[in-house]
């Protein structure tokens, strides 16, 4: 029995290890099941749920034989786990800042109290309401629309409460935020990246006059890795072309879904790593609602997002790429506004432009971190 | 002149600056009798700081030279810790009692001692102990008779000697139950204002050949009963029940919540009416009603208070009644299988304004509700319990009644520590009390982790016969024979590590009581087996039940922080020993036998047998019993107390069994429960009798899959809505006003609703009944009439009832039964109840099983729809589940597919 206990004990380690705990039932069913627990060792991280339940591990079982490969099934409380693990992570960070004093969970809260500080997920923003929930329930808080305009919904924010008349209020709103990036990143050698989108081939728009000077550039450059992020045209035959035309460079196609056969394409966005350098990249189009939402430029609405540490709140399916545990050294997005490049606490954040009205792009040396602006007008 | 006569009542007055002890009781020819005994003085102990003794005595003749009748040096054992010598201290006598607590305050502001003790014991208990006397006991009074108007008894004399005796007949009492009925327009009465309409009595024995009297104040425009009286007002009303009492002169008085309600209410009318509130058999003393937070307090010279309320929850507390629900309509259909009759309390103000029969059946109300309460004690020896403890513990039965088991312990400890020469420290005060470090806390007995399952083999009930105080006695546990530093006297160490003196050398008080009280109920219960007059024997019953509930208050009250004697250590001990023997019990039967430890609780183990033969499994169990007795020979003794054919363990404390016990060599059987919710009030009857049902076939029947298809059964029958509406009917009482109620609760959106409808509702005191039903609204706005949904044939929402009702309790008893490792890991899909009982692709509740996509989540049992799933995984308003939401459409799971 003693033996069985330290066993036990190591299995829950290992689980706590990976940021998941096992439920008393499972204990046991694991403990006595090699296999099982050889295939939940290999799960990834981002796989495991933070309880692993009885249901979980039928639901595994059902994997190992699937419905189809290519399909996953999940109940509401699988989906629950998504927003549990999001809103664990971001309150890892936010429970470190110094800001949030008194901090209390939801049911904790009581009329009396004065001055208290919660993290929770933001459910509802309206005009003068905000509401956040935390795992043991919802609080209903009024707020300066001022403070609220930025925020949306399902990003995972810490406030500072005070107590107004009857009722709380959100006074300050406590964001991850990204700390400055001391050291620039940078490869060993010279590195080239080239971030181009919109094309647009097919397009009645389309300039063949600035595609030409792209290509008469393209072709004089070093070899380097192109990214194209979207639309360079719905035809394949054109997309066959543009391969053609570039042929001499590495091409790293992101959200494309009518490639040719044996080309291989990425699901967007994409993060790419090179040599300790983080590249986040991608068509951008689920920037636009926040664009919009915000009313701010582009740009700010990246910077106001990367403040959240996360990219696409109300996105939970597609965590692992929008939720910025890490962040990256660079943000490249396709054609949403203006092209530019901002840089935010040593992050690189730069918007493509497009080959019908504005062909300004920028490449990038990872050897020494230099953004070049090349325009093709 | 010598009068014998049974203790009802002891207290005390001042006369010419000299206390004069009163001794109420009645004879055995029902003449009531009242002593009175002078020349007892008040006293208590001071142990002076040392060479400080003469100051001590200066001081307190200078300071209260009118109050002090002696300064006396005494040698006294102090209470804690043993000691082989007595410490000098002197006893202090006053001529009032009312002054003690001002010349002790005053010793210990001055800091003249070292301790104080006795300072706060009642004088009527300081009395009765020094004089030997047990509350409820006979005592036989010798003196002459004399004659006063202060007291209003048949006898009077003046006191020179008292006896007590022992004889087992009690007096035959007189009982009288009180009811009022007030008139408040709404909401609750307010006694400044609104009057007593009616006063119901009920007379045992009858009252001049009546054994009803109502009392009503006002003129009748119909001719009522012969036992009903009207009078013009209020006051005279009241004015005649004075009479009455004084004339039928009742031992006891009894009301169904009379301390909460009737009893200050008619005390305060007495006062706002001018009245005398002299309800006792005192002239001079009214009675008194006091509040201690939300419990009232009241008495009255030499008449007994009993609240059939107090009584029934007492019972169901201790487990020897299950009820779900407390109203005297509901104790009443349950015990006396009686009615009250039906007039909900919002009505009365109607009924009484109302015409000639309107007021007669408000009054018939009453009357019943005076005779329900009478029946309810006296039909089920509700105070037997209380005349026997009455006469054990030595305090008056009022104080048994009312007060807590500390009280009951302590007259005893006086008692026997003043005998063996030791006083008792006072209690501590509201500072040491506050100040007691409370992280200081009490581990409490073991309960060992249980083998949770169905056990279809025999498993043998074992307990420790008084295993507590067995471990008083057998490591001779006493505060004046704790040992905290080296002595030169033999010791026991007890598996705690706490060290008492040898019984070789002093024999603990404690361990004497305790040995006192086994040896009486060994003795009594022997007697009882013997005698065949029923009379005899249901007293007899009480008495042994009545020496071991005080048998068992002795653990209790060394760990309780407001005690004299309150020590955590000898606490602590007791536990301690009480775990080190349930461990060592285990270790002893699965070292030692083939058998499995299932269960063990503070002082009991289960043994798994395997054997089908109960008699068989009852001589093993004998076997167990004597190993293990031998094991732990000297200290405490095993019983085998009953044979579980079945038993079904949840958890800790929760199991339910088939046992068998051996009466007159015939196995009787019993379905035994322990903290199993069959009687949760917000429960429907439909829950309970379906929990009540599965458990009966699983352990009758053993047989787990009838029991799951009777489960599902019903859950079917519930879906077709075919469970009568009676059933489903949950109900909740209305506490306050509508508009004091924070939050929606589905009461009181009901009584909303019917009010609306009809312009009346229940009001406050009343109980709701409601259901139910379906519909797009919170669950607290479907709430509904039971007979509105029969009229208008409105569809209960039978989801409801499936989740929030019946499966939860059921989930508990199947998930230790029903679900298999081999179901768990190969048939993924049964993992939850829910399932079980549902088609998988298009159950008959509208939920589908698969969809690709979504638009939002819902609540599968009240339809509110929400963005993204809650955080709490579940739906906010009514904790149900949550499922994804397509088109309006419920969906179990959602399907994506991989890239």
């Amino acid at each position: 029995m003693y033996t069985n206990l330290m066993d036990k004990s190591k299995i829950v380690k290992f689980f706590m290890e990976r940021g998941a705990h096992v439920d008393k039932t499972v204990l046991d069913i694991i403990y006595n099941n090699d296999e099982l627990f050889e295939r939940l060792k290999s799960l990834d991280r981002k796989d495991l749920p933070h309880f692993i339940t009885a249901d979980f591990i039928a639901k595994l079982q059902e994997r190992a034989m699937p419905l189809s490969e290519k399909e996953l099934k999940l109940s509401s409380k699988d989906y629950l786990q998504y927003y549990i693990k999001r809103y664990d992570a971001i309150k890892q960070i936010l429970i470190n800042k110094p800001d949030l004093s008194n901090l209390v969970s939801v049911n904790k809260m009581s009329a009396r109290m004065q001055k208290f500080s919660l993290i929770g997920i933001v459910t509802s923003v309206d005009y003068d309401t905000l509401t956040i929930e935390d795992t043991t329930g919802t609080a209903r808080l009024s707020i300066d629309n001022g403070l609220s305009r930025t925020l949306t919904e399902d990003e995972v924010i810490g406030v500072v409460c005070e107590k107004t008349g009857n009722t709380h209020k959100a006074v300050k709103l406590i964001f991850p935020d990204t700390p400055v990036k001391k050291d620039v990143a940078k490869t060993k050698n010279d590195h080239l990246c080239f971030f181009i989108s919109d094309i647009h081939m097919d397009s009645e728009k389309f300039n063949l006059e600035f595609y030409q000077k792209f290509l008469n550039w393209v072709n004089e450059q070093i070899p380097m890795t192109i990214f194209v992020l979207g639309n360079v045209s719905q035809e394949p035959s054109d997309i066959e072309k543009f391969i053609k035309d570039v042929s001499k460079h590495s091409i790293i196609f992101i959200g494309h879904d009518n490639l040719p056969e044996g080309t291989k394409g990425h699901r967007d966005p994409l993060v790419y790593e090179t040599e300790g350098i983080k590249i986040f990249a991608s068509e951008g189009n689920f920037l636009t609602p926040y664009i919009n939402r915000w009313s701010m430029q582009h740009d700010e609405a990246v910077i106001n997002l990367l403040k959240k540490r996360h990219l696409n709140p109300t996105d939970i399916l597609n965590e692992d790429s929008f939720f910025l545990k890490t962040l990256p050294d660079i943000l490249a997005f396709g054609n949403i506004g203006k092209p530019s490049a901002t840089n935010y606490k040593g992050t690189t954040i730069i918007f493509s432009g497009n080959f019908t009205s504005e062909p300004v792009y920028r490449m990038i040396n990872l050897g020494t971190r230099e953004t070049f602006k090349i325009d093709f007008s | 002149m010598e009068i014998e006569a049974q203790l009802l009542d002891c207290d005390y007055v001042v006369l010419d600056n000299t206390p004069i002890v009163r001794l109420f009781g009645k004879t055995k020819e029902g003449k009531t009798v009242c002593g009175f005994y002078r020349g007892y003085y008040p006293y208590f102990y001071v142990l002076p700081k040392k060479t400080n003794e003469d100051e001590v005595i200066e001081f307190i003749r200078k300071n209260f030279s009118s109050i002090i009748k002696n300064i006396i040096p005494v040698e006294k054992y102090k209470p804690i810790n043993y000691q082989s010598k007595k410490a000098e201290m002197l006893k202090v006598v006053l001529t009032d009692p009312s002054k003690v607590p001002e010349v002790r305050e005053r010793i210990k502001k001055e800091k003249l001692a070292d301790g104080i003790y006795e300072a706060d014991i009642l004088f009527k208990y300081r009395f009765m102990c020094d004089m030997g006397l047990s509350g409820f006991k006979w005592i036989k009074l010798i003196g002459s008779a004399s004659k006063t108007n202060t007291v209003k008894t048949d006898v009077c004399l003046e006191v020179d000697e008292i006896k007590d005796f022992d004889r087992t007949e009690n007096i035959k009492l007189r009982y009288l139950s009180v009811d009022i009925e007030t008139i408040s327009r709404e909401g609750l009465p307010d006694a400044r204002k609104d009057i007593i309409g009616i006063i119901s009595l009920a007379f045992e024995p009858e009252f001049n050949g009546m054994k009803f009297m109502t009392l009503v104040s006002k003129r009748a425009t119909q001719k009522m009963n012969s036992d009903t009286k009207t009078f013009q007002n209020e006051k005279e009303m009241l004015a005649e029940f004075l009479k009455v009492l004084e004339t039928y002169d009742p031992d006891i008085m009894i009301g169904y919540n009379i301390n909460g309600f009737d009893f200050p209410y008619l005390l305060d009318r007495l006062k706002e009416n001018r009245l005398m509130q002299t309800l006792g058999r005192c002239n001079q003393k009214p009675a008194i009603s006091r509040k201690f937070g939300v419990q009232f307090r009241n008495s009255m010279i030499s008449r007994v208070i009993v609240d059939g309320y107090a009584l029934i929850k007492e019972s169901i507390q201790k487990g020897n009644l299950r009820l779900k629900r407390l109203g005297l309509g509901d104790v009443s259909r349950a015990l006396l299988n009686d009615e009250k009759l039906d007039i909900p309390h919002s009505e009365i103000y109607s009924h009484w304004n109302g015409d000639g029969q309107q007021l007669s059946k408000l009054v018939e109300y009453a009357r019943k509700d005076a005779d329900l309460s009478l029946r309810l004690v006296l039909q089920n020896n509700l105070l037997d319990k209380f005349f026997e403890l009455s006469k054990v513990s030595g305090i008056l039965l009022q104080d048994c009644l009312d007060g807590g088991e500390a009280q009951r312990v302590e007259i005893l400890l006086l008692k026997e520590f003043n005998k063996q020469g030791y006083v008792l420290p006072d209690k501590p005060s509201d500072d040491k009390y506050s100040s007691t470090d409370e992280s200081q806390e009490l581990k409490g007995a073991l309960v060992l982790d249980p083998k949770t399952g169905l056990h279809t083999d025999p498993v043998i009930y074992l307990d420790f016969k008084s295993m507590y105080p067995s471990i008083f006695i057998a490591y001779n546990i006493c505060p004046t024979t704790f040992v905290k530093e080296d002595v030169d006297v033999e010791t026991i160490t007890t598996p705690h590590g706490t060290k008492f003196v040898s019984s070789k050398v002093k024999e603990g008080i404690l361990p004497t009581i305790l040995k006192k009280l086994i040896d009486e109920r060994d003795n009594v219960r022997s007697e009882s087996r013997k005698t065949r007059n029923q009379e005899a024997k249901r007293i007899l019953e009480a008495k042994q039940l009545a020496l071991k509930i005080m048998t068992n208050a002795f653990y209790g009250y060394t760990g309780y922080l407001r005690a004299r004697l309150y020590i955590i250590e000898i606490a602590a001990t007791i536990t301690g020993c009480g775990r080190y023997l349930i461990n060592r019990t285990k270790e002893v039967v699965e070292k030692n036998t083939p058998y499995e430890v299932v269960y063990g609780d503070t002082d009991s183990i289960m043994v798994k047998i395997n054997n089908t033969d109960l008699d068989d499994a009852s001589k093993i169990g004998k076997n167990v019993e004597a190993l293990v007795n031998t094991e732990l020979s000297g200290i405490v003794q095993m019983k085998i107390e009953s044979v579980f054919k079945t038993i079904l363990i949840l958890s800790k404390k929760r199991y339910a069994g088939l046992s068998y016990e051996k009466v007159d060599d015939e196995w009787k059987e019993k379905m035994v429960m322990k903290g199993i919710e069959t009687v949760r009030r917000d429960w429907c009857d439909a829950a309970t009798k379906t929990l009540f049902e599965v458990l009966n076939i699983l352990l009758k029947e053993q047989n787990t899959k009838k029991a799951f298809a009777y489960a599902k059964e019903i859950l079917l029958k519930l879906e077709k809505n075919e469970v009568p509406i009676d059933e489903l009917v949950i109900t909740k009482s209305i506490s306050k006003s509508l508009s004091s109620y924070k939050g929606i609760q589905p009461h009181v959106e009901l009584v909303k609703k019917i009010k609306k409808r009809n312009g009346t509702a229940p009001g406050v005191g009343d109980r709701v009944g409601f259901v139910i039903v379906k519909g797009m609204q919170l669950l607290s706005e479907r709430s509904e009439d039971p007979d509105y949904v029969k009229q208008n044939n409105i569809p209960i929402d039978s989801k409801y009832y499936i989740e929030n009702q019946i499966l939860p309790p059921l989930e508990r008893v199947f998930e230790v039964i029903g679900i298999s490792k081999n179901e768990l890991m190969g048939m993924g899909k049964q993992t939850l109840l829910k399932d079980l009982f549902k088609n998988n692709n298009h159950a008959s509740d509208g939920v589908k099983s698969e969809i690709t996509s979504f638009d939002g989540f819902i609540c599968n049992s009240c339809n509110k729809f929400y963005r993204r799933i809650p955080m709490i995984g579940k739906c906010s308003d009514c904790q149900g589940e949550i499922l994804f939401s397509h088109s309006g459409e419920k969906f179990k799971n959602l399907v994506l597919s991989v890239k």
